[in-house]
This record gives C-alpha cells, sequence and structure tokens, in this order.
C-alpha cells in the first residue's frame, strides 16, 4: 500500500513540469506570430525570399526576437519543396520544447506565394 | 508478548510511517501542481491584457492628441490602425512623466479598470546607442571632437547604419557612418561659436529598427554643458512642440527638428505668456524625431532637446523587491510607432 502511495505521488508530479512548458509555448507563440507580422510588413518578408537573401532575413529575425530565443526557419514553396539552401537559424542549440509556427507569404512582384515555417525555443 | 505480535506491530508501525511520509512527500510534489492550476488563469489573463492594451485605441480613441480628455478605457493602438501593435505616437508621449501634459499614474490606473494590480509598461529601441567623447583637436579655426559610437543589444555588438547631427547655436554639421558594433565618429565645429553642444546619433538596423542618443558637450567654452530642463521644458503633442521658458529673460536662437535622414527648421506657431508652440511636420520617414531648441540665457548660450515619440519610457510600477519581481509576469512585444520598430515590455503583478 505504501509502495502504491510513492508510486502514485510521482506520476501526480508529471504534469508539472508539462505545465511551465504550456505557458512558455505560449509565449512563444505569440511572439514569433508577432515578428512574422513586423517582418512581412511592407512586403519585406516575401521580396527577401524571392531574393534568396537569407542572411539578411537572419539578421532580421535575430535583431527582432527576444534574447535568450533560439530559432530556426524554413520556407516553403507552392509545392512544398523546401526553397532555403542555407540554414536561416540563431541563438544556438533549439531547446527541448519546441514551438512551430506557419506563416503564409506572398511575394508581391510576383504573386508566389511561400510557407514559412518558425521554430523557436527558450535557450536553457 | 509473543513474537508474532511484536512482528505485527512493528509492521504496523513501518507501514503507518510508511504511508505518512509519502503523505507528506506528495503533498510537496503536488503543491507546485495545485498552485499553478491556480495561477494558469491569471497567466493566460495577464497576458491577454498586455495584448489588449496594444491592439485597442482605448476611450475616447484620440485621447493622446486631446489635450483635456477623460480617460475612460486604456489603449495604446492608433486609432485606425492596418496592422497590428501600431501604436499612437502622443498616447506613448503622453505616459512620459517628463512630458508637461503627461497622465497621472491614478489617470491611467483608473482607465486600466485593475486598481488591485500592479502595471508598468516600458517602450524603448530594439537596440542602444552609446556615445563617449575620445578627444578633441583645437586647431586654428575650428575644433575636431573624436567619439566613440557603440551599438549594442545586451552588450552584444548590432551592425547599424549611423547618421550623426552636432548642433551649436545655429549651426549643423552632419556626419554619416556604418559602425559593427563599434566605431568612431569625428565631427568639426567653428571656433567662432561657443556654449553647449549636441551630438544627436541615430542609428538604425533593419528592419525599421532605429535607436538614438543625445550627447551634450562643451564647445569654446569654460561652462559645462546645460542639465535637460534646465533652461526650457520642451513637452512635444500632438505634432506640436510646447517650449515653456523657465527664466523670462531667455531668448531662443533656433528651434530644428533631426530625423534619421533630414533635418529641418521648425515654424513658429504662437506664444502665449512664457510658452511658445511650434509645428512639428509629419513626416514619413521611420524615425523618432529629435526636437532641439538652442538659445540663450544672458551671456550663456544653451541647448535643450527632447525626443518625439518621447522615449524611453517607463511607467507605472517599479516592481522593485525580490518578492513583486517574483510575483509578475513579463511580456514582450515588438511594436511600431511611426514605421519605427521597438520593444514593448509589458510587466504586471499578481492581484
Amino acid at each position: 500500500m505504501a509502495a502504491t502511495i510513492v508510486f502514485s505521488s510521482l506520476l501526480v508530479s508529471i504534469p508539472i513540469n508539462e505545465l511551465e512548458n504550456v505557458y512558455d509555448s505560449r509565449n512563444l507563440r505569440s511572439i514569433g506570430l508577432n515578428v512574422l507580422v513586423e517582418l512581412d510588413r511592407d512586403g519585406d518578408l516575401g521580396r527577401l525570399i524571392a531574393q534568396r537573401n537569407w542572411t539578411e532575413l537572419s539578421r532580421r529575425i535575430s535583431i527582432m526576437l527576444p534574447l535568450g530565443v533560439s530559432y530556426n526557419l524554413t520556407v516553403y514553396n507552392e509545392e512544398g519543396k523546401e526553397v532555403n539552401s542555407l540554414p536561416i537559424s540563431g541563438g544556438g542549440v533549439l531547446g527541448e520544447d519546441i514551438v512551430s509556427i506557419q506563416y503564409l507569404v506572398v511575394e508581391r512582384t510576383n504573386l508566389r506565394f511561400y510557407v514559412v515555417r518558425l521554430q523557436l525555443a527558450w535557450v536553457r | 508478548m509473543p513474537s508474532a505480535s511484536m512482528e505485527t506491530l512493528l509492521a504496523c508501525y513501518i507501514m503507518t510511517v510508511l504511508i505518512l511520509s509519502s503523505m507528506v512527500g506528495m503533498s510537496v510534489l503536488v503543491h507546485p501542481y495545485l498552485e499553478s492550476q491556480l495561477s494558469r488563469y491569471s497567466v493566460d489573463s495577464s497576458r491577454s491584457l498586455a495584448e489588449y492594451w496594444l491592439l485597442n485605441p482605448g476611450s475616447p480613441s484620440d485621447w493622446g492628441a486631446t489635450l483635456n480628455v477623460n480617460l475612460t478605457a486604456f489603449g495604446l493602438a492608433k486609432s485606425n490602425f492596418q496592422v497590428p501593435f501600431d501604436l499612437d505616437i502622443d498616447k506613448v508621449t503622453r505616459l512620459n512623466q517628463e512630458n508637461k501634459y503627461h497622465l497621472s499614474l491614478f489617470e491611467v490606473f483608473t482607465a486600466l479598470g485593475m486598481e488591485d494590480r500592479a502595471v508598468r509598461i516600458r517602450i524603448t529601441p530594439i537596440f542602444d546607442v552609446d556615445l563617449n567623447l575620445t578627444s578633441q583637436n583645437v586647431e586654428s579655426n575650428s575644433t575636431v571632437y573624436t567619439f566613440k559610437v557603440s551599438t549594442k543589444r545586451l552588450n552584444l555588438p548590432v551592425t547599424a547604419t549611423l547618421h550623426c547631427y552636432v548642433i551649436v547655436e545655429d549651426y549643423v554639421d552632419a556626419v554619416t557612418s556604418t559602425v559593427q558594433g563599434e566605431g568612431f565618429i569625428e565631427v568639426e565645429i567653428p571656433n567662432s561659436l561657443n556654449g553647449t553642444a549636441l551630438l544627436i546619433a541615430f542609428a538604425r538596423a533593419e528592419p525599421r529598427a532605429i535607436s538614438f542618443n543625445v550627447y551634450s558637450f562643451r564647445h569654446n567654452t569654460s561652462e559645462g554643458p546645460n542639465q535637460r530642463g534646465t533652461f526650457i521644458r520642451l513637452s512635444p503633442l500632438n505634432y506640436t512642440l510646447y517650449a515653456e521658458h523657465l527664466f523670462p529673460e531667455e531668448s531662443i536662437t533656433s528651434v530644428k527638428v533631426f530625423t534619421y535622414s533630414y533635418n529641418f527648421d521648425l515654424s513658429k506657431n504662437s506664444e502665449e505668456g512664457l510658452t511658445e508652440t511650434y509645428t512639428i511636420p509629419r513626416l514619413l520617414e521611420a524615425s523618432p524625431m529629435i526636437l532641439v531648441v538652442t538659445g540663450t540665457n544672458g551671456s550663456r548660450s544653451f541647448a535643450e532637446w527632447v525626443a518625439y515619440p518621447q522615449i524611453p519610457l517607463d511607467f507605472g510600477s517599479s516592481f522593485e523587491g525580490e518578492r513583486s519581481a517574483s510575483n509578475s509576469l513579463s511580456c514582450v512585444f515588438v511594436v511600431t510607432i511611426n514605421s519605427a520598430l521597438y520593444e514593448c515590455r509589458i510587466t504586471l503583478g499578481e492581484a
């Protein structure tokens, strides 16, 4: 009986870590979407993708994200194929709990659609 | 007592100790879980509140530009914003306690509708510009000043394009440069001028992240540069600069506006008592404006300045102390004011 109680106490404690992660995830999702919307203002995000200017795109994301957040960005074309030839990432290795945000971008000059997937994690 | 009874008693004793200790252990483990459940709603509502203030214009929707206003609902967004987190330049400015027409903490907290919670709103440029005078070389007709410029974000270097201006009395000179975290710039001022000089530095990092700093120094005079607000109190609001003289005998030499790309004189609008008003142009450029007033008080030359929007802004509770710092939630946003990007951090204390 005692063993059962000790074991059940361990089971009950597991969701504590999960709850913390839920809070972090919501915060990160909001930050990521905020950054993508600001990047896309005036069509800059679509223009940089069309120019395949991954270095500048990475630099802009780095300056807009709060310090302590690592990221990885992948760009897909209309057929779902990966477009970026170089990894667009920064802030170190992504942590355990990664948030993924998908964002539809329109490149305004040639009217091409891209799907941007931004993965974020707090650096621990 | 028979040995069987002893063994039974011992077993019961061990069982009881184990059960009690496991109950204590479990309650210790479960306590934060239960606390988390209780505070879950609080965390969610705090973040939603912070977003609400940045996505809504408040009531009345033009409370930033209207001088005598009864603020009933708080919100910092522009009245007819097209994109999220686009803040109104005057609403942000009116939270700055240095502005003559600022709203009091009481007015804002009443409009927030949550007097039982501490709130702090900070709006700052995304990165910092530091200026330091490293040397000065006096030549026959002019003096050359060398400044060390640092563009950093929490000590991490930021590559930025610099547009600097130096102003003394009515004299203005501009310098452009690019720095990768650190660099030097030189400015030259004629020796025919004297008084407080200002070096205004704008640093731009794409996309539209603009930071600025103003360095005050003395030129060709033994008197030190004047502190801000010594001679004239400057309060920008609704694209009007209110310049309030703090000494009746002083006179204004020039009133100028500086942005990342432009600088020009402001025209005088009116004069009432000790307060003069100047019209600030509505510029489309993504840049904060630095408004500079130069003048004389007797034989002393001075220079006063103010930023429009009036940032950096630090409004509300201080959250000093370990307890209040630990019982608070901080949300970070990238916001836009006049097309330039800034960082907004809203901290909410527990109810």
